[in-house]
């Protein structure tokens, strides 16, 4: 079984009181670290590769003001092998020399992350365009969608833990 | 406040803008994502949109059912609420008009959802309704600011720990959710 990374992230010991309070929901906690897994290290990867994957969980976790959870993901880069291009991406900026896939990949990451409303078929039609496939548009989707999650538990976890 | 008009959320359709599977040409882990069988009908454009992807569709796919239904702790309308804020804060019009209408049909009360729609998420309510608007609304802006008031004002309404988080998963579970819906599709 996985260890709850998300305890960690919190930085909830195994015996705190919030620690026992998670632990009665073990759907919600085994839930998120076969969600992690799906969208980090799918079994079958459409396209995005693990690289990729990691820098851009570290970017987003940083776009929500999350450096202990952007450090997580830049770990998994380094196990990885960090790629100078994909430690740019995780530090939030633009590889030199980017191609206009990879492009279109940071601009729909950042953007739905900060202004998910103001996303149209415009925006993930041009994902298309750029050179992503169909299954890759929806990965990079549900890759979004989960940090954008995660990050939010987390920020719960850490206002119980001040306020108990 | 006291008007029982009879307002009512619209049922949407979701249609997406990219091609969903086609179960002709479906693999096999799609296939198992979708649960076809022989005897199954129609998928959905939502599930077989979803299931390009099909590690992530079964496990998110457990985990929302499990946040949302769940046996014991937060209550299921205040669960529904929470989906509700969320979608309204990510401008995803199908999962609000859906969760609105679950939340109207667990509670009787439309009147909360009437004023959310016509008027926003400021308006006067009972002191519970409104602790979790605000902190729904907090926590779905981005980055996440919900703040220690919030969780005072949930703590005064006897929330538990396990009811924010519960409270919270939902509002998350829809951070994600909304991020699929609303970009990958459209309603009307």
């Amino acid at each position: 079984m996985n260890p709850d990374s998300i305890n960690q992230l919190a930085g909830l010991p195994d015996d705190s009181a919030l620690a026992a309070v998670r632990a009665t929901r073990p759907e919600f906690v085994h839930g998120a670290e076969a969600c992690r897994a799906a969208v980090l290290e799918p079994a079958v990867d459409v396209g995005l590769g693990r690289p990729l994957r990691a820098a851009l969980a570290a970017r987003m976790a940083r776009l929500n003001a999350n450096e202990t959870l952007a450090a997580f993901y830049r770990d998994k880069l380094a196990a990885l092998g960090n790629d100078p291009a994909m430690l740019r991406v995780a530090d939030g900026l633009y590889p030199d020399a980017v191609d206009d896939r990879l492009r279109a990949i940071l601009r729909h990451t950042d953007f739905i992350t900060i202004a998910p409303r103001a996303c149209t078929r415009a925006d993930t039609e041009r994902l298309v365009a750029q050179g992503l496939s169909v299954p890759e548009v929806i990965a990079l989707a549900e890759l979004i969608g989960f940090l954008n999650f995660e990050v939010r538990i987390l920020a719960t976890l850490n206002l119980l833990k001040v306020t108990a | 406040m006291t008007e029982t008009r009879n307002f009512k959320v619209k049922a949407l359709t979701w249609h997406p803008y990219l091609p969903p599977v086609e179960l002709t040409d479906a693999t096999p882990e799609q296939l198992a994502a979708m649960q076809v069988t022989p005897s199954s009908g129609k998928v959905s454009p939502y599930v077989r949109t979803l299931a390009h992807d099909p590690d992530s569709y079964v496990t998110r796919t457990r985990l929302f059912n499990d946040i949302m239904y769940v046996k014991g702790g937060l209550d299921r309308a205040e669960r529904e609420l929470g989906a509700l804020i969320a979608s309204c804060i990510n401008g995803c019009t199908y999962c609000a008009s859906v969760h609105a209408r679950r939340y109207i049909e667990l509670t009787g009360n439309a009147n909360t959802v009437e004023r959310i729609y016509r008027f926003g998420l400021h308006e006067p309510e009972s002191s519970r309704v409104r602790a979790i608007i605000d902190f729904c609304e907090a926590l779905s802006i981005t980055p996440p600011s919900a703040n220690q008031n919030q969780m005072a004002a949930l703590r005064q309404e006897g929330l538990s720990d396990a009811d924010i988080l519960d409270l919270a998963h939902s509002a998350a579970i829809f951070g994600w959710a909304n991020r699929l819906m609303h970009t990958l599709g459209h309603s009307h």
